[in-house]
């Protein structure tokens, strides 16, 4: 990196209607385009995004901090109600992410850890579900120490990226951009973990039965049961022959089948995104963003509906 | 998840249900092997070192050496990651 100092810098964005937002490095390093402009030196005074207008770059900006746990000198002009990503803030903050014994060397690795993430930072989860999970496995007078939650925060992490690379070749191989459930457990399998693919179908299945007629799904990263209790409808709406359908679901997904509610994945422009990006067709990566924040591995019991990916 | 990939652009709406069930199996196994290493040194408390010794002793556990060893300043032969670098290093 050329520039000295990554956390305390404050770089100003220009949006493409002239208003000024001031981000700090670390944040703002989120976005690999404005990363390399930092990096080749245009971050002098403003960087104008003329592709991006103040709405869109507000709710990018507010991802990208929440994104960011150690971009934490929030310039108050910005920091909104930050409605789309308060859950995933809530639990950070709440799960204090990294205890004070491993505050540091945390940091400092995570500003140099291998660049598995591309905006150079580890995203983790919120660490409570983590300990949470830890400590019902262990007998009760076990005890853990802090290096110890932190590294099985970090494994998990790493666990996620790589099952995921793995299940994202598969669907290249296959000329598919949306990675389904199947893919994952598939990889799972491929990468070794043979002993997860019996209990994570027949998971995937009760959660498919349960879920038929359910529009609005949240997700909770340590949580697995309590996802089904809350989010149950007496409604079942749609035919049980969609329930049922096979793993092959994920083969035809790219039209998708108009009687499909289950796995929909959202290729076509998606009215369920405004609340993203505001317009539906903000930043490429952003499309992607099925929570916006404020799902993955959050504890809190607030739910937003996640229109996501069904109709 | 989505954070991960280069190229991940999509995700379906079951994968991060099914990595949440994953995360928690994967967890539970990785705390318990731990757990083992913690009681054979006939201790109480679950120290970074037990979980690195786990993931020493369990193959399917291979990507995870580099990141247990890091701070530990024993390097594990490269040779040891054989199929498991997908990711890129």
């Amino acid at each position: 990196m050329a520039s000295p100092v990554e956390k305390e810098k404050k770089i100003v964005l220009r949006s493409s209607d002239g208003e000024v937002f001031e981000v700090e490095e670390a944040t703002a390093r989120q976005s690999k385009t404005i990363s390399n402009m930092i990096d080749d030196g245009c971050a002098e005074d403003t960087i104008p995004l003329s592709q991006v207008d103040a709405k869109t770059l507000a709710k990018v900006i507010e991802y990208c901090r929440t994104a960011s746990p150690f971009a934490n000198g929030i310039n108050a002009s910005q920091a909104g109600p930050a409605g789309v990503n308060t859950n995933l803030q809530a639990g950070w903050a709440a799960g204090t992410p990294v205890s004070p014994g491993g505050t540091a060397s945390t940091a400092t690795a995570s500003g140099t850890q291998p660049p598995l993430d591309r905006r150079g930072q580890e995203h983790f989860m919120p660490i409570t579900n983590v300990i949470r999970i830890m400590r019902m496995i262990l007998p009760m007078h076990a005890k853990i120490s802090d290096d110890a939650k932190v590294t099985i925060l970090e494994c998990v992490s790493e666990y996620i990226s790589f099952i995921t690379s793995e299940a994202n070749v598969r669907c290249q191989l296959e000329q598919r951009k949306t990675i389904a459930a199947e893919d994952v457990i598939w990889a799972m399998g491929k990468l070794g973990f043979d002993d997860y693919v019996g209990p994570l179908r027949r998971f995937l299945q009760r959660y498919r039965e349960s879920h038929e007629g359910d529009h609005s799904i949240g997700l909770r990263g340590g949580e697995h049961f309590p996802i089904v209790k809350h989010r149950r409808h007496p409604q079942i709406t749609a035919a049980p022959s969609v329930c049922s359908q096979p793993p092959l679901m994920c083969s035809s997904m790219l039209p998708p089948p108009p009687s499909s509610s289950l796995m929909m994945p959202p290729t076509a422009p998606p009215p369920r995104f405004n609340h993203l990006s505001g317009e539906g067709s903000g930043p490429d990566y952003f499309l992607g963003m099925y929570e916006g924040g404020d799902d993955e591995g959050t504890s809190n019991s607030h739910a937003p509906p996640m229109p996501d990916f069904f109709p | 998840m989505k954070r991960s990939g280069d190229d991940v652009k999509m995700i379906s709406g079951e994968a991060p249900i099914v990595f949440s069930k994953a995360c928690e199996l994967f967890i539970e196994e990785l705390t318990q092997r731990a757990w083992m290493v913690t009681l054979q040194g006939k201790r109480r408390t679950l120290h970074k070192e037990d979980v690195a010794a786990a993931v020493m002793a369990t193959d399917i556990f291979d990507f995870l050496i580099e990141m247990v060893s890091d701070s530990n300043g024993a390097r594990s032969a490269p040779a040891a990651k054989s199929d498991s670098m997908v990711v890129e290093r």
